[in-house]
C-alpha cells in the first residue's frame, strides 16, 4: 500500500474521518492538563502578577498562526508542483483556523499589553507583521472565494500564500532585527528558557493542545470541502466513490 | 482555594478573562460552524446522489 494513495481526496476522506476522534481526544486532554497547570499550579509572576497567565494562550496562538501559514505554503508548493487537488483543499481547510489563531494572538496580546506596557497596541515590528499575517489569511480566503473556477482559485491562492510566507520569518526575527516594544523570545532552542519550569511546561502543553486542535478542525473542514467540491459531478464515478467510501447514504 | 481571589486575578480580571473568554468563544464558534458546514455538505451530496439514482431507468 502506498501513502501516495491518500493524495486522492476520495481516499483521504475516510482516513481523515478515522483520525478526527483521536486528535480531538488528544486536544481535549492536553487542553485540560495545560489549563490546570497554567491557572492553578504555576505560581504568580513576581513582576506581572496574575495577568502573565495570558501567556498560556497568547504564545501558543502566535506559534500556531505562523506554523499554520507555513503548512499552507508547503501545501501551496505541492499544489503548484504536483497539481494535487488535496493540497489545495488542505490550504483552504487550514486558512480559517490560522486566521482565528492570528486574531486571537493579536487580541490576547492587546489585553496583555495594556496592564504591562500601558497600551493595547503599538506599531512595532512584531505586532505590525502579525497584523499583516492576519491580512494575508483574510486575503487568501477572499481570493479563493472570489474566483469561480476552482482550479484557477487554487493556483492563485497557492501563489499568494507562497509569496506571503516571507512574512513569517519577519514576524519571528522582528524582535531581534528591530528595537520593539514586544519582548524577545521566551523559548529558544539555543538558549535556556527564561521562565520557571512549570510555566514552560504549561505553555508547551497548551501549544500541543492547539496543534492537535488545529489538526482536528482542519481534518473535519477538509472532509466538508471534499464533499462540496464533489458536488455537481453526479455522473462521474467520483461522487459514487466518495459516498460508498463514507457510507453517507447509509447515514454514517 | 479562594475562588473570589482566583476570579479577580489581582484586579486584572478584565484582561485575563477577556483573553481566555475570547479564546473559548472563538474555538466553540469554529467547531460549530465547521460541523454545520460538514452536515450541509453531506446532506447536499446525499440529495444529489438520490436524485441521480431516481433519474436512472429501473433495471
Amino acid at each position: 500500500m502506498s501513502l501516495f494513495k491518500y493524495s486522492s481526496p476520495t481516499a483521504f476522506y475516510p482516513l481523515a474521518g478515522k483520525l478526527v476522534p483521536w486528535f480531538a481526544a488528544l486536544a481535549a486532554i492536553f487542553a485540560v492538563i495545560g489549563l490546570y497547570l497554567g491557572l492553578f499550579v504555576a505560581p504568580e509572576d513576581f513582576q506581572q502578577g496574575e495577568v502573565y497567565r495570558i501567556i498560556f494562550i497568547h504564545v501558543p496562538a502566535a506559534w500556531m498562526a505562523m506554523v499554520i501559514y507555513l503548512a499552507m505554503a508547503m501545501y501551496g508548493v505541492m499544489a503548484l508542483t504536483f497539481n494535487t487537488r488535496l493540497s489545495a483543499m488542505m490550504m483552504e481547510a487550514l486558512a480559517p483556523t490560522g486566521a482565528i489563531f492570528t486574531a486571537l494572538a493579536l487580541w490576547t496580546g492587546a489585553l496583555w499589553g495594556k496592564p504591562t506596557w500601558g497600551t493595547y497596541w503599538a506599531w512595532d515590528a512584531r505586532m505590525t507583521s502579525t497584523l499583516i499575517l492576519l491580512f494575508l489569511y483574510i486575503g487568501y480566503l477572499a481570493l479563493i472565494n472570489a474566483i469561480e473556477d476552482k482550479k484557477r482559485a487554487d493556483k492563485a491562492g497557492a501563489l499568494l500564500v507562497i509569496v506571503g510566507s516571507v512574512n513569517v520569518p519577519i514576524i519571528y526575527f522582528s524582535v531581534k532585527w528591530w528595537n520593539t516594544l514586544h519582548q524577545g523570545a521566551s523559548v529558544s532552542v539555543t538558549a535556556s528558557p527564561k521562565m520557571a519550569a512549570i510555566m514552560l511546561w504549561a505553555m508547551l502543553i497548551m501549544a500541543i493542545a492547539c496543534w492537535t486542535y488545529a489538526i482536528t478542525i482542519s481534518l473535519v473542514r477538509v472532509r466538508a470541502i471534499i464533499l462540496e467540491r464533489e458536488r455537481g459531478r453526479s455522473h462521474s464515478t467520483r461522487v459514487a466513490n466518495t459516498l460508498s467510501a463514507t457510507n453517507i447514504v447509509a447515514g454514517s | 482555594m479562594n475562588w473570589a481571589a482566583f476570579f479577580s486575578m489581582d484586579a486584572r480580571a478584565f484582561y485575563m478573562w477577556g483573553s481566555f473568554g475570547a479564546f473559548v468563544v472563538a474555538i466553540m464558534l469554529e467547531i460549530t460552524l465547521v460541523r454545520l458546514r460538514g452536515k450541509r455538505a453531506q446532506a447536499e451530496i446525499g440529495e444529489e446522489l438520490m436524485a441521480d439514482k431516481a433519474k436512472r431507468p429501473a433495471q
